[in-house]
Parts: C-alpha cells; structure tokens; sequence
C-alpha cells in the first residue's frame, strides 16, 4: 500500500540525515602538536537585522588571527576559526556550546553578541571548562556567571555609571530624557545611566522603552523634549538611534544627544547623515585614538577592509590576542592552563587600552568618549 | 464543500493485530537508540530539541490539522509553560532545591501541573474569545493574543525577571553538578511518549471525531448534537496543555529562559512543520519536527553556509516550496486513527435504535407543531406564517415551487437558523429557540439538501459522530493507552455498523465518504442521521441527483424508516417519489401554507397547480 | 494632535500594503505573506538604481547613478515583477490545494525573499538618501514634515486610483467578479488565470511603493524591513474588513496612529 512507499522515504531520508551528522559532527582524530592548526571557535549572531555586530567582531578577530598567523602563529602552530551563526537565539546557546566543548582541539571561545544567547550557553562551557573571552556582550548578568567567562568589552553597569558621571561633570548636563530599547542590554544601560546621574545630582526627566524594530518615533520624541531636557540618551543599537537622532532633528530640536556604545558604528554615522553630527557616545575604542597600538592597528584593518574598525572589531581583536597569548604562556591548547593564564592576564596592551580581568570575569580599564566631528568619530576627553 | 471532487475509491481499513505498531514501533525505537548512534553530545541536544518541538508541533496540530483553527499564536502557551517553571524552581523553591537537589522529583510535578492548568487557562482566554470569529480573524486575533502573552513576561519584571529573564534554573537531575545531555535527552523522551500516548487515545475517541468533524463542517457537526464552542475550547485548552508541559522541560534543559527564547517567528516556525509534516495526520507533525530540526542543525555545518547564513533560511525555504508544490498535503499522508474499536467481518442485523428520551407515543398523536412560524432575512421575508402539525406514524411531504421557503423551514426547526417569531413544540417542549446541537439531542434528525458528509472520513466514522452524543463525557474517560478499548466505543462501533446494514451501505463502510456515488453518499447520510436515534427525520430533497431506480429504493427505504417508529418530514421535487411514500402533504408558496392534505386531494387542489404552473393551468 | 499626524504617514503607507493584502485575499483567497519582501525589493530596486556604487553580494560593481524619478519607476518594476513571478511560480500550481499549504507556502516565499535580498545586500541597514524638501509646516498647532505630506499624498493618490480601476474599468469587474466566484467568472468567459495575475501585479506594485516611500521616509533600506509593517497591515487589513479597500486603507491608517505606543515609566527608582 501507498503506506510502505511513505515508510520506505522516510526511512531512506532518516538515515540519510543520519550519515550526514556522522559526515559533519565527527572530529577528525586530534593530532597533537606538530603542524596541525589550532581552531579558535566563533559564535555570534551573523544574521538577521543585528548581525552587524557579529560580523564586525569576526573582522576584528580574523585580522588578528591574519597577524598572528603571519609572526609564526602560536606555538608553532596556525591559528583558524571554526564559525557558528547562532542567530541571535538564546535555544541554540547550549547546543552550540555542546559543539565546541566535543572538539577537542579547541581551547577557547570568542564572540558573542546577545547576553541572552551567551548565559544560556554558559553552564555548557563551564561544564567542559572551555574558557570564553566575549567582545560584545555587556549584561551585568554575565559578572562572575561562570569560572571560564571573560570578556574585553566593559558592563552596562560600569558604561552606564562612568557615562553618567562624565557627562554630568563635563557636560554640566543635570536633566535628561532617557531612551532605551526593550531588552536587557538597553534596560541595562539606562537603569545604570539614570541610577549613577541621579547620584550626581542629575534627574531623569523621562524613561522610555522602545521596541527593537521600531521606526516611527515621532510621539517618543515629543514626549521626551518636554520639559526641555539638557540632553537626550539613547541607550541601544544604532539601527534605532539613527532614526532617533533624525526624527529629534525633524522636530526641530537641537538639543545634546548622548549615546550607548550601541551607536558606536559607522552604521549610525550613514543613517542619521549630517545630524549625526554634534552626538556624543562612549566605546571601549575609538579610531582616532592616538596611542600606537590604536593607530596601528586602524592602518591594518584599513588595509585589509578598506574602512575603519568599529570597537567591536576593535574588542574582538583584542580578546583573540588575549587568547593567543595566554595559550603561549600556557604552553599548551589544555583547556585548564589556558582557563589561567587568561585569568592571569594583567595589562594586557590591547588596542582598546589596558586590558586586565577581574575576580568576576569583567574587564578592568576606562572608557573611551567620543563625539561626531564632520561625519567622523572623534576622541574626546573632556 | 460539495461532493464535485469524487476521488477514486480509497478504502481505509483500519490496521489490525501487528501492524498497526509498526510506525509506532519503529519511532520508539528510533528514540531510544538515538543518543548511542549520534555522533557527539551536540547531537544529543539537537535530539533533544527536537523532541521540543514534537510536542509543539503535536499540540498544534490538534489546534490547526484536526479542528481547522489556524493559531498563529500558539508560543504563547510554550512560555507560559516555560516561566511557570522557572518561577516555581528558582523562586518559590529556590533555596529548597539549593539545599537538596532530590527535591527536584516532588518539585517538578508541582510545575507541570501549575503549567498545564495555567497554560490551560491561557488557552481558554485566548480561545474564546475566537470562537465565533471567521477564519482570518481568528488568526490574527490569535496572533495578537500571542504577542500579548510575550510583550507581558517583557515588561512584568518583578515577576519573569522582564528581559533578563530568569537564570539557574535547576538541570533535570536529582543529584548536584553536571547532567550529561543523554540524561536530559531520555527525560524528555519520556515526558515526549507520553504526552504523545495521550493525544493519541484522544484522537481515537469521541473528542477526536468531534474535532476533525467541526473542522470537515461545523454545521453538520452541531446537527450531531455536537456543542462545537466547547469542543474548540476544549482543542484550545488540550493545544495549551502540551505546549505548557513542554515548556517546563524546555526551561530546565536550557536552565535559562527568557523572551528571546520566544519569537513570533517560532510561531510560523512551528506552524510550517505541522503542515509540511501533514496537517491532521498524526505522524506528520512529529516527522516534520524531527526532520526539520535536523536538517537545520546538519545545514549550519556545510562551509558554504557558515560564510553566507542567510542561504540556510533559503535553502530551507525553498525545499518547503519545492515540496508543497509536489505534496501539499504534506510529507505524511496516513490518515489518523479515529476509533480503536474494530468492527465485525460479517454484516449485523440492520436495525436502529429507538429513542430514549421520552415515552413511545401513540399514533396519531402530535410529535411536532409548528406555529406560526415567521423567518426574515435582512429585507426579505421567507417565512410568513406557517402553522402545521406532524403526526406519530407518518410521513409528511413537504413540497412547493422554489423559493417557497422549505429549505428554510427546515433549518428553522432544525436550529440552524433562529426564527423571527412563532413556535415550535417538540412532544410539549418548546425548541425554535434552541441552537441545533440541542435540538438533535431532543431527536430530531436530518439531512441536506446537498449532500454533507465528513468527506475525510470513512463511512464508518461519519456514523461514529452520528453516535457523539451518548458516548461524550467527562474526559479523561478516553485517556486510556492503547490497546485497550472502551466498551462505549466497541458498542458504538457494532450499532453503527447495524444501522448501516439497515440503510443497505454495511460492504462500503470502509470507503473515504468522498470516494462515493451520490446514491451511496445520501444513504451514508441518512444513516448518519438515524444513528443519532431520532424520532424525527428531517429529509431535504434526498432523492436530488438520483436515477429511477435508485428513487424507487429511497421510497422503500424511508418507509422501511417510519417501520422503526420514526417520523419523517420530506421535502421534495421528485413527485413520484413524494406523492407515492407521503401519507400526507404539505404545500408552501411564498411563506405560506397553502394547502395541507392527503396526496390525491393535493394533485387536485387549484391553489397549488396554480402555484406551481401559473394561473393559466387548468 | 501632533500624536496623530506623527502616525498619519507611515499609517498611508500600512494602509497601501493592507489594500494590496485585501484584494489579493479577496481574489486568491489566501493571504500574501510575501508581500511585505515585495514591499522591501521595491525599496531595494529603487536605492540601487541611484547608486554609483553598489555593492551587490559582496562584490563593488559601478551602479547605474540614475535620476531618483526613474530610479523609483524602476523599483516599482522589480516590485512588481517578482510578485508576478511568485504567483506564476508558486501559488498558482497551489491554487486547489489545501488552504493551509498555500499559507507555508506564502511563508515560505518570503523567507526565501528574504535571504536572497541578504545575500545581494547584506544584513545590515542601508541607509538611504532623506529628501530635502524643507522646513516642517506648522498645521493646526502640530508639526508637519513635509515629506510626511508627501508620502500620505502619494499613498492616497494611489489607493484611490486603485480604487477607480477596481470600480469603473473593465479589468477592475473581471476582478470584483472572479473575487466573488471564480467558477462563475470562468463561465462567463473571464479569463480567470490572467485577472489573477493582473491583480497580483498591481497588488505588487503597490507594495513595491509602499516600500519606496517606507525607505525615503525614515532613511534606510534591509532585507527584513518589509516583516513587521506586512504585518501590521495584514492586521490592518483584517480589522478594515477583507475584500473592503477603503477598509484596509482606513485600518492601515488606524494602525499607524495607534503604533508607537512606547511603554512609558515616569523617573526610576533610585534603588535598582
């Protein structure tokens, strides 16, 4: 009957579906040592509406590797990345993480966009005790959340409360309409921001949520220049900001913008066009750092991508340089020595300024301030 | 739907003995070896993961494939699930399970349970307010409902953590430290049978019927004595159930949740895998889960996709075009099992049995009186006035030009339609205000004017709804695992079979209804509606479509009918047939009783030839 | 006020798309989810046609620079192109099967759509030139930009026109008939196959403007643009009242004034 046929397809699929996990999943057998390359795994959301940010930290990541590679590599040895897109979905965390912990031949992780998908991977990893040096992900949820959790990219916590001080001091700004996108990063940002200002003195004249997505923000923006604010922060990504920035300018207002390091593209210096202008924003980096490291590593991204790194390029070459280092101190790809020696990381000269972890995994170092001159991110420091 | 589709004759005998396990045998089998022939732990998690979506896909396939609601947002029910769960573990047990692991075996019923009576409860919010809204708004409202649920565990932060969501949500262990993803895997393949067990007995039982039955036509399905509001519920409610229960498992696999775990893309997610499995089969959704969920994750390794990601979404997208344009019915095409109960080899005695709820009556005595019956739609009249009475032991022929209003007339008495004014008596109850399904457990019975079978299902099933109304009841009186048969069902099951063997269909009873002729279509459907022990048929136009020969036997049939103590109202074109079976007749023309009689005297009568020719005809 | 006339022109847009789902549900019966993709190549045709220089799958190919006017004839094109292939492709081997088949196949579409507008051109958000038309009006005490007054101009210019075309020609009868019975339009010498297509086509090309004047709105073109406003405007579509054009155009409406509904929270607690 019609029903075997049905049997005898699936069956044929299933097994065939079968084969192609044994082609994919096994491991070749790990040599040791000797010329075999070392594959550092990458994972990060690299599609849909915010795979920017995971494709900038893998340009980071990949010129490192390029340089590394190019100085001899690390013990001997090449240095290659073994990508996986989690698509920015907190349920692929774990089976992703599970990937990585059965290849052996990886000592460690870098990536990361979404806090989510990293705290759902996180007991994983501290199971088979592969150490995580993330670039991009700043929920204070991630502080101390696992013995193999580091990162080069500061906190929420500690952006927030640093940006509301300097600008509060330097800026003299006392009353501030808050906007923040609806998810952890945005929420963190603007209860740290509003916390560490009111501390300052300051008031948070308003505090609104938008939804990821959102283009239309002409009621938000009115009811954020009511009561004539100082100034406008705007904690979230730069697909939304650029669009706030506009539509404040549309009003007819010229009030001080402030951003999250979320703006830190040169996607929002494109879409908000010549009203970019004037905005200022924190990062972990700037382009127009003058310190050597910076400098030199700006020509050499410009060289290869003919464009400027965003931070997150910048804080992902960082971690993969990290990670390197501590694996040629460890003397060894053995997860356990190389988990050490990235604890042990201490001054590190990173490109993003000195990097050292704390006892909760967090980086140690200063913010980078920045303002929009002539269509161009540009250091400021006071 | 008309019958304008007859498809080649399909027979679907049920399986008996050994085979029937054989699909079933070979998933479980499947399940149980699969952690030991994957390739590596992240393997496992993806089996498990699947295994999620299974249920997912199981639960709103009885939403969607069996009952025809098409909801766009079932995640909703996931979530709910999902945070009861999280909240339970972490907050209101938190430091008890900190204390003592073991507390996990005590602690985790109480979360299912939570979650299948709050996931259940979100389903009936949701659900109701759907149920008399057309099929298009009912998805959107669904999908808005569904957004709801999920812009809620956003925003209510003290409660769900907002969107941080809550984290440590303890592993599916009773012990502390690591639990091996093998561990996890046979948990939920556990909890994935039995959910699995239970909807399958609930498909194989009146329920089930009822469901796939509102979906074929909801209409008839009242006329069954089928309250379909509460049996939509109720498939809402059962769809919640199991996404809820998966949701707590969901939880303590991933020992995180929050809203990111839940996009209103996984709506259409889960939705695509029911249908590309097979909508309303049972096996479709768990295949097309298994299928997909696999083939997403061997996707994600080819090179070419790890440098461009966006082809996995292509590629996927455009296999599942490929294959609707090749089978869009889906993968799976094996149809569900509607009844455990397996009928006899030989054909029974025919007969029907009689109606219980009230006394036998004398004849002659009245069984139904209409009175003044009025019916008006928007500007148009149809109904005038109509008064007439129905005698115990006879048959009334109804007849008039078209337009008169028949047709209506039936459907006024049948609850199908509400009248404007007048009465209807029923043996001394008054029921025009009744809606049909309680107008068919007051017996009375009948048929339409074309011919409206399940056309999905068998014959014999078709009877099976007809026999709705004395086996429904409290519900977890199906939830038995299978083999073992209800008594109910097997006596249903050998009733129906008699009465088809009356109606002269037993050989066919095995037939898709919509591989039938239309003479064996309306015999089906008269057996339907006599298996639902009326005392009153209603027949509109039956012998509509049929040849002579075929006439002269519906004649012998429908006396063979008033034999059994059941009265029958007939509306006719065909006058042979109405004039020779009818012992009385009535004319309506234009809302309006215009004669009322034994059929020589209506031959005659110069008011109807008037009606019916024109005022010319002598 | 200035609540509502903030919400008026991207409402004209959503009220654009809702039409062309109305009519393509009225006369095909089943919903277009690819429409909003439609919408997004539309905006995509006419962004590339300005360019100098467009990067197309990774690759810098020299652009065809051309005037904005004839690039948004050129979207509209494309638009309307891709929505007649997908009918002749897709839906209309579909068109006896069951309706939940047609629908995964309408999704699937569109993520098909989807990801070959990421692969061409990316992920990210291109931006697009706003243009310059000048202050904002002041109308009864609110602000206006201009280019909102354009945009709803433009939106309801078209949809009247569609709305003409449905009412007073022939083709537009075709239409009306075969929406409310195909098989009784066929017998009448309607030849079904081809108003289905010719409804599609101009379903398409309105969503293609839609899609234009969406990007020249607020700045930017991406490949997962068109998700959220085809829902929306199938929302809008639906609560207007299937088959109704001024419905869907007005509930498109409704739902632009009524969106941005930002979950408001007076000054935090200074205890986090």
């Amino acid at each position: 009957m019609k029903n075997t046929r049905t049997v005898g397809a699936i069956a044929l699929l299933g097994a065939g579906l079968l084969m192609l996990t044994a082609c994919s999943g096994s491991n070749p057998g790990g040599g040791s040592g000797g010329s075999d390359p070392i594959p550092l795994g990458y994972t990060a959301t690299l599609s849909g509406d915010f795979a920017s940010y995971g494709l900038e930290m893998k340009e980071g990541v990949d010129l490192a590797i390029e340089q590394i590679n190019a100085d001899g590599g690390v013990l001997d040895r090449k240095l290659t990345t073994d990508v996986v897109d989690d698509e920015g979905k907190p349920a692929n965390g774990p089976v992703i993480a599970q990937e990585f912990c059965d290849n052996a031949q990886i000592p460690a992780v870098l990536g990361f966009s979404f806090s989510s998908v990293a705290l759902s991977g996180l007991p994983v990893y501290t199971q088979c005790g592969l150490p995580v040096v993330a670039s991009a992900v700043t929920s204070p949820e991630l502080s101390g959340a696992s013995e193999v959790f580091f990162r080069t990219v500061f906190t929420d916590a500690y952006q927030g409360a640093e940006a509301a001080k300097f600008w509060s001091q330097n800026r003299g700004v006392k009353n501030v309409a808050v906007l923040y996108q609806q998810d952890d990063y945005g929420k963190g940002v603007a209860d740290a921001f509003s916390k560490a200002l009111e501390e300052a003195g300051g008031t948070v004249t308003s505090s609104q949520a938008y939804q990821l997505g959102t283009v239309n923000f002409g009621s938000t923006v009115d009811t954020a220049l009511k009561g004539n604010p100082d100034a406008v922060f705007i904690g979230g990504f730069y697909t939304e900001a650029g669009k706030i920035v506009n539509q404040i300018r549309d009003a007819g207002s010229d009030v001080q913008i402030l951003a999250s390091d979320g703006s830190a593209s040169p996607v929002f210096l494109d879409l908000a066009g010549k009203n970019a202008d004037g905005v200022e924003l924190y990062s972990a980096f700037s382009a127009s750092d003058p310190r050597a490291e910076a400098t030199g590593f700006v020509e050499a991204f410009k060289k290869k991508y003919n464009k400027e790194p965003s931070s997150w390029a910048a804080l992902a070459y960082d971690a993969a340089n990290v990670v390197a280092k501590a694996i040629e101190k460890a003397g060894s790809t053995d997860r356990a020595k190389v988990v050490e020696e990235i604890r042990n990381t201490k001054d590190f000269n990173g490109v993003s300024g000195s990097i050292t972890f704390d006892k909760e995994g967090n980086r140690v170092g200063t913010l980078t301030f920045q303002r929009v001159e002539n269509g161009k991110f540009a250091v400021i420091t006071e | 739907m008309s019958n304008t589709h007859t498809t080649p004759i399909v027979i679907l005998k049920p399986e008996l003995g050994m085979k029937r396990w054989i699909w079933p045998g070979i998933f479980l089998i499947l399940g149980l070896i699969a952690p030991f022939i994957l390739p590596g732990d992240k393997w496992i998690r993806v089996a498990a993961l699947s295994l999620v979506y299974v249920a997912l896909a199981s639960g709103l396939n009885i939403l969607v494939g069996l009952t025809g609601l098409l909801d766009l947002g079932f995640i909703a029910f996931f979530i709910v699930g999902a945070y009861t769960t999280a909240i339970f573990t972490v907050r209101s047990f938190g430091p008890v399970l900190e204390a003592n692991p073991a507390a996990l075996m005590w602690v985790l019923p109480i979360s299912v349970v939570a979650a299948i009576v709050l996931a259940g409860i979100a389903g009936t919010i949701i659900g109701y307010p759907t149920l008399r809204a057309r099929g298009d708004y009912l998805a959107i409202m669904t999908l808005a409902f569904g957004e709801i649920v999920r812009i809620v565990s956003i925003n209510w932060t003290d409660f769900t953590g907002g969107a941080v969501g809550i984290r440590n949500i303890p592993p599916l262990s009773i012990s502390s430290g690591m639990v091996p993803p093998t561990v996890t895997y046979f948990v939920l393949f556990g909890i994935v049978v039995i959910l699995l067990v239970a909807l399958a007995s609930l498909i194989a039982s009146p329920v089930g019927r009822a469901w796939v039955a509102i979906r074929e036509d909801e209409l008839v399905a009242s006329s069954m004595g089928i309250r379909t509001r509460r049996y939509k519920l109720l498939a809402y409610v059962v769809g919640a159930s199991t996404a809820g229960v998966i949701g707590v498992f969901f939880a303590h696999m991933n020992q995180f949740v929050n809203p990111d775990s839940f996009t209103l893309e996984d709506n259409f997610i889960v939705l695509s895998l029911v249908i590309l499995g097979g909508a309303g089969t049972f096996w479709g959704p768990i295949t097309g889960a298994v299928l997909w969920i696999f083939f997403q994750a061997v996707a994600k390794d080819i090179p070419l996709i790890q440098s461009h990601p966006e082809f996995r979404t292509g590629f996927l997208a455009l296999i599942v075009i490929v294959l609707m344009l090749l089978r869009p019915g889906g993968i799976v095409s094996k149809r569900l099992e509607l009844t455990r109960a397996r009928g006899g080899a030989l054909p029974p005695q025919g007969e029907v049995q009689p109606f219980a709820g009230a006394a036998p009556k004398a004849t002659g005595e009245v069984v139904l009186a209409v009175d003044r019956l009025k019916q008006v739609f928007g500007g148009l009249t149809a109904l005038e006035s109509v008064t007439f009475q129905l005698r115990h032991g006879e048959i009334l022929g109804l007849m008039g030009p078209n337009g008169a209003g028949k047709s209506t007339l039936l459907n006024a008495i049948s609850g199908v339609t509400r009248a404007t004014s007048g009465t209807i008596e029923a043996d001394g109850e008054r029921i025009e205000k009744l809606e049909s399904s309680a107008v068919s457990t007051r017996g009375i019975a009948r048929t339409f004017q074309t011919v409206r079978l399940f056309w999905d299902m068998t014959v014999l099933e078709n009877l099976l709804v007809g026999g709705h109304t004395r086996l429904a009841g409290f519900l977890p009186k199906f939830l038995s695992p299978f083999p073992f048969v209800r008594r109910g069902e097997r006596a249903t099951v050998a009733e129906a079979e008699a009465v088809l063997s009356f109606v002269d269909v037993w050989e066919i009873r095995d037939r898709r209804a919509s591989s039938l002729d239309a003479y064996q279509q309306r015999r089906v459907e008269i057996a339907r509606a006599l298996m639902t022990r009326p005392r009153v048929l209603l027949l509109d136009e039956p012998a509509a479509g049929l040849n002579e020969s075929e006439t002269r036997d519906l004649a012998r049939l429908i006396s063979r009918i008033r034999e059994q103590h059941i009265d029958v109202i007939l509306i006719e074109h065909d006058m042979d047939l109405l004039m020779g079976v009818s012992d009385r007749i009535v004319v309506l023309d234009h809302g309006v009783i215009i004669a009322d009689g034994p059929p020589n005297e209506i031959r005659k009568n110069p008011a109807v030839l008037e009606a019916y020719l024109g005022s010319d005809a002598k | 006020m200035q609540e509502i006339i903030n919400g008026l022109a991207v409402g004209g847009i959503y009220g654009l798309l809702a039409v062309a789902f109305s009519v393509v549900y009225g006369v095909l019966g089943m919903v277009n989810f690819a429409f909003g993709e439609i919408f997004m190549f539309g905006a995509f045709g006419a962004l590339v046609a300005t360019q100098t220089n467009t990067v197309i799958a990774g690759n810098s190919v020299p652009g065809a620079a051309l005037p904005t006017w004839l690039a948004i004839v050129i979207g509209l094109v494309v638009g309307s192109l891709i929505g007649w292939l997908i009918e002749r492709v897709a839906y209309r081997p579909l068109r006896n099967a069951p309706i939940l088949s047609m629908l995964i196949t309408a999704i699937a579409v569109s993520m098909l759509l989807r990801a070959v507008a990421t692969f061409l051109f990316g992920a990210a958000q291109v931006p697009v030139a706003r243009p310059e038309l000048g202050d904002p009006l002041i109308i009864l005490g609110a602000r206006v930009q201009r280019i909102d007054l354009v945009v709803l101009g433009v939106a309801v210019l078209v949809t009247l026109a569609f709305w003409a075309v449905i009412r007073f020609t022939p083709i537009g009868r075709a239409i009306r008939a075969t929406a409310e019975d195909k098989d009784a339009a066929r017998l009448m010498g309607v030849g079904v196959d081809r108003v289905i297509s010719t409804t599609f086509v101009l379903g398409s090309a309105m969503a293609a403007i839609a899609g234009i004047l969406y990007s020249q709105r607020y700045g930017f073109a991406a490949a997962t643009m068109g998700f959220i406003p085809a829902l929306k405007a199938l929302v809008a579509a639906v609560l207007g009242g299937i088959g109704s054009i001024p419905g869907a155009f007005v509930g498109g409406l409704v739902l632009g004034v009524s969106s941005p509904r930002p979950t408001c929270r007076k000054a935090p607690p200074t205890a986090m």
